[in-house]
């Protein structure tokens, strides 16, 4: 008998038919079997042998072309369902200030160095803002800081120190701090915006115990955290409130310290203000036998230099243009 | 501050050491270098004498000049007028080449040749400091025709930040004394010389009164009429001094050589006065408020007197703050600390007038005493961190003019100079230390502390704001930043909360920052108009916050806004997304800050009368969302928008409780109800929450049109119980709901 015709089959309807013709009730295999009653007894057996061999490979060829069709079938209808992949540009919106990013980084980096982290009003009175810092009324070092004040004497502060003094007079040595948030002078120009954003630090702890080395080894971590592979540069320098103090450089990220217009030329970029201490400054939260470091940095510098920002202003204007470059 | 390599050289032996080596020592020893600048005359520019000079023949302004320039006499045409009178002058030869890529030919100037010219000091590179052409005298050097020009006026300027402490540095003097501990290089010994009169300054100065309290004072009177020169001239305008006429120019020069306090008035009388603690000095030129004001107007009369004074820098400081008076830079220098070595100041000054000199001097000077300090060296090495040995130490004191006296192995005693007002304690001593020995050199070191925990509220509430944020930017937002100032008029105008008037601001920087915000809503809708003009279509914006109430107290708050589409342009939507609606900003905000739930609001500033809504979230409001009112969003020049403000305080952090997962199927039914536009759906959902059916998972509204007077609305509710719940069960429960519904005038569709 011939079971080629089930291997030409092409569609499965046509295989049904054929497996009726043979299998079904009145298939010709089941008719065979029929037949064999009418079989002589000593051939019997070996007919009913041979019939069930064939009706065994029927119903595998059959079964096999079954699964080959059906899968052809599957096949066709998913290429149908055939979609130009490429067509779909998503097109996303939404992204974090770079401010609040590299707000986030640097607090991140202190915290998980047992820094807390502590806040402060904005308006602040002349004492916590500039008194308790070593600055007093007739202090030169005031014209730093042009200050925004109110009629009753209040003051917006220029600096986050205030934090380190109200924190100073709220807890008890030891202090390991930073207080990250806005601070407000009276500047408005290409570089400079009224409000702006400062983290500063403070460690104080027993007396003999916190040096300038200390002071090196925590900025130099960081910067190194941040900006990644730069030398550090110490300069010594001058701020009312720490004694000995610096200002810290890196080499220029941008031309790797061959000097460019960033740098000025110089290879080296300013990137924070630090020092020990002012014992002023710890007379006057009442704190004695005490030693410590502080320093502070400018936040919109960071992220500028971090994210390759030239222009400060637009940073304040919801401008989608420069923030869709953080998406 | 800015500083000349040559006038530096007056005062400190720099040969061989390059201008390089200098800024990088300045730098080090903590007086920061801003900017560098060298002047370097080009070749072939060189000294000439005008030996001749007439007339051009066809030319009324030009004159044809014959200049010896050593080698050769030049035939040169100059158009300046002040050639006339010229001896000595700048030739630039034919071939040299000037700034800007000029190069000197042999011309022919109206029929006549010229062979080079005769310039200018902008012409050469130099500052732009005098009219005509530049005449050369011999007060940079002994002038030789034919020799380079550059001999006398090459220079290089090292512009510093001097820091407000250090007023000693303030004067080319000071940043010698500086460079001689920083590079370990003696200063010269100054040689003054002047030509002295017989005839005493007592004769011809009368000092009226003499009342002075709190400032030194050293007169000379010198005779004849003071004048400048060039290298007066080139080396103001090199460190960008102004002046006031030419005897002022000798003055200024000589301030800023030896940071020295100078004043000039005529011969004549002068009293001494102290008011109120103000000692002023008056002549009969006008009066100097030492170390404050200097308001002397010099006259015709051809002598003078100079005095050379000093006052206490904070003593200045707080009479200057108390009585606030007006101040020039006088005051800058005197508060910050001047040169109290007056003699110093004085001697200079003579030397450069070139005049004879009165004999003797009016002295009101008196000692100021002097400041002791007894250092603890080990306390000094842990200011530092660092073992440095005290041999150094007293190396490096010495170098900065301390005076130095080891008292036993743990302490010494140091006199602190004069001219240091800056040095009061060991910590100020420990930063000389340290800048000289060079912050480089230490190491640094881990500092060991106990561990403590240190995470507070801040902390817990930045990383809460944090997580909104982020949430905030996964719906599409934009992150804006702003200052905390607004515009009261515009606050106003549209009926914002206000600072009170007496608790507002006194120098606002712009009328339009002329206050602190009680909203973070205008500012996004500036930026709102902004991104629309620069062609987005889509602007979603976020803000997080300070805000003040009237009485200016401050607290935090978070806004959104939303305006244009809803989506980006695509193939789905043939790029036309729809526009954002209500149920856009509703479904954004819940995301970002949890389910809510909305109520109508009375009233907003900036609403829509009929689309404002309070947010409820825990029971309580804690914020707004709206459409803008159309007026307003005129004003700012933007459509449709959609804002939400809430106050971030009112938010909580809580730790969500698990309940057990109930496995038993849920099962939703519909209900359609007839409802009078006039109910709210916040009716029909208390109606029904009130029937407190524990069965009753959940429910909202799926469907609602109108029926003119009604609306048509399908609640779909979804009901799960403690076990599979039969038929009847259920249509228990929503029997028992529609009964409710119908006792409230709600009936089924």
């Amino acid at each position: 008998m011939d079971l080629s015709e089930i291997s030409k089959v092409l569609n499965l309807e046509e295989l049904e038919k054929i497996r009726v013709k043979l299998l079904g009730k009145n298939g010709i295999i089941t008719q065979q079997f029929k037949e064999l009653k009418n079989i002589a007894p000593e051939k019997k057996k070996e007919v009913a042998k041979e019939l069930n061999e064939l009706k065994e490979k029927a119903i595998n060829l059959i079964a096999e072309k079954k699964k080959e069709l059906e899968e052809k079938l599957l096949e066709e209808q998913l290429k149908k369902e055939r979609i130009d992949v490429t067509q779909f540009v998503p097109k996303t919106t939404g992204a974090i200030h770079p401010i609040t990013e590299t707000m986030n980084k640097i607090i991140d980096f202190f915290t998980k160095m047992n820094f807390s982290v502590e806040t402060g009003p904005l308006v602040e009175d002349d004492f916590h803002n500039f008194e308790a810092l070593n600055l007093p009324k007739y202090h030169p070092a005031r014209d730093m800081q042009d200050t925004f004040y109110f009629k009753d004497g209040s003051l917006l502060r220029t600096h986050t120190s205030p934090v380190q003094i109200r924190t100073m007079q709220k807890q008890k040595p030891p202090i390991r701090m930073i207080s990250p948030g806005a601070v407000f002078r009276r500047d408005y120009d290409l570089t400079h915006t009224p409000m702006f954003h400062q983290v500063e630090g403070l460690v104080v702890d027993e007396a003999g115990k916190v040096s300038f080395a200390n002071l090196k080894f925590i900025l130099e971590s960081f910067l190194i955290h941040i900006f990644g592979d730069v030398k550090v540069r110490f300069r010594p320098s001058f701020f009312p409130f720490t004694e000995p103090s610096a200002e810290v450089d890196i080499s220029c990220i941008f031309c790797e310290g061959k000097g460019c217009r960033v740098c000025s030329q110089t290879g080296w970029l300013e990137v924070l203000g630090c020092g020990v201490v002012d014992p002023n400054v710890f007379k006057a939260v009442g704190y004695e036998n005490v030693s410590g470091y502080a320093f502070g940095l400018g936040v919109e510098r960071f992220a500028m230099l971090l994210h390759r920002i030239n222009d400060l202003r637009s940073m304040y204007e919801g401008d989608i243009r420069l923030m869709e470059q953080f998406k | 501050m800015i500083v000349t390599r040559r006038w530096l050289e007056e005062f400190i032996n720099l040969e061989n050491i390059s201008t390089q080596e200098i800024i990088n020592t300045l730098n080090r020893i903590g007086q920061e270098v801003e900017g560098y600048k060298k002047y370097e005359i080009p070749e072939n520019v060189v000294i000439g004498k005008v030996i001749e000079c007439e007339k051009h023949p066809n030319a009324d302004k030009l004159n044809v000049c014959k200049v010896d320039v050593g080698e050769e006499i030049l035939q040169i045409v100059c158009g300046a007028s002040n050639v006339v009178n010229a001896e000595y002058v700048v030739v630039s030869k034919v071939g040299a080449v000037l700034p800007g890529n000029f190069k000197i030919k042999k011309a022919k100037l109206r029929g006549v040749e010229s062979h080079g010219m005769i310039c200018a000091a902008r012409e050469i590179g130099l500052p732009d400091f005098h009219e005509g052409i530049m005449i050369m005298d011999d007060s940079l050097g002994e002038l030789k025709t034919g020799e380079y020009a550059g001999k006398y006026l090459n220079d290089e300027i090292i512009e510093l930040g001097v820091t407000a402490n250090r007023g000693d540095c303030f004067s080319i003097y000071g940043i010698a004394r500086e460079l001689s501990a920083g590079l370990n290089v003696d200063m010269k010994k100054p040689e003054f010389s002047y030509e002295e009169l017989q005839e005493g300054i007592g004769r011809l100065v009368n000092v009226e009164k003499n009342e002075v309290k709190h400032s030194s004072h050293l007169l000379k009177a010198i005779n004849g009429h003071l004048k400048s020169n060039l290298k007066i001239d080139l080396r103001l305008a090199l460190c960008e001094i102004d002046y006031k006429n030419e005897q002022d120019k000798v003055v200024k020069y000589c301030i800023h050589a030896t940071g020295v306090l100078l004043v000039l008035s005529n011969i004549g009388e002068v009293s001494f006065v102290s008011e109120k603690g103000i000692d002023k000095y008056i002549t009969q030129n006008g009066e100097y408020i030492v170390g404050v004001k200097n308001s002397i107007e010099l006259n015709e009369n051809d002598s003078y007197i100079i005095n050379a004074n000093y006052i206490d820098p904070e003593y200045v400081s707080e009479i200057v703050f108390i009585n606030a008076l007006k101040t020039d830079e006088y005051f800058f220098r005197a508060s910050r600390g001047s040169e109290p070595n007056l003699n110093f100041g004085i001697n200079y000054f003579l030397n450069e007038a070139k005049l004879p000199v009165y004999s003797g001097s009016i002295d009101l000077s008196t000692e100021t005493p002097s400041r002791y300090i007894n250092l603890d060296i080990a306390a000094i090495k842990n200011i530092i961190g660092a073992e440095i040995n005290d041999k150094e130490v007293v190396e490096i004191l010495k170098k900065l003019g301390f005076e130095v006296e080891v008292l036993n192995e743990e302490n010494m005693k140091i006199k602190v100079p004069s001219f240091r007002s800056d040095i009061k304690n060991i910590q100020d001593v420990a930063e000389e230390i340290l800048r000289i020995y060079g912050i480089d050199k230490i190491d640094s070191k881990p500092l060991n502390f106990e561990e403590t925990n240190r995470i507070n509220e801040i902390m817990e509430f930045q990383e809460f704001l944090n997580r909104l944020k982020y949430k905030a930017v996964s719906q599409g937002f934009y992150e804006a930043l702003h200052f905390i100032f607004d515009d009261k008029e515009r606050l106003q105008k549209y009926g914002f909360e206000v600072v009170d008037e007496h608790l507002d601001l006194i120098n606002p920087i712009v009328k339009e920052l002329d206050t602190l915000r009680s909203t973070l809503l205008l500012q996004l809708l500036e930026d709102i108009a902004r991104n629309k003009a620069n062609g987005y279509k889509r602007v979603y914006l976020f803000t997080a916050g300070s805000v003040y109430n009237k009485n200016r107290e401050e607290s935090q708050k978070i806004a959104f806004v939303i305006n244009g589409f809803e989506d980006y342009e695509n193939p789905e939507n043939h790029g036309k997304p729809k526009n954002v609606d209500f149920k856009t900003i509703v479904d954004k905000l819940s995301q970002i800050i949890g389910e809510f739930t909305l109520v109508e609001n009375d009233f907003h500033p900036i609403a829509h009368p009929y689309q404002n809504a309070k947010i409820i979230q825990n029971g309580k409001s804690i914020g707004v969302v709206a459409k803008l009112h159309p007026k307003i969003a005129k004003d700012f020049d933007i459509d449709d928008t959609y804002f939400a403000e809430i106050e971030l305080d009112k938010l909580q952090n809580v730790t969500k409780q698990a309940s057990e997962i109930n496995k038993f199927p849920k099962v939703t039914r519909d209900l359609s109800l007839v409802v009078d536009k006039n109910i709210p759906y916040k009716d029909i959902y208390e109606y029904i929450i009130s029937l407190k059916i524990c069965e009753l998972k959940d429910f909202y509204p799926i469907d609602i049109y109108d029926l003119g007077e009604n609306n048509s609305l399908t609640v779909r509710f979804v009901i799960q119980g403690e076990k599979t719940l039969t038929d009847s069960e259920i249509n228990a429960i929503m029997e028992k709901i529609l009964n409710q519904l119908e006792s409230k005038g709600i009936k089924l569709r």
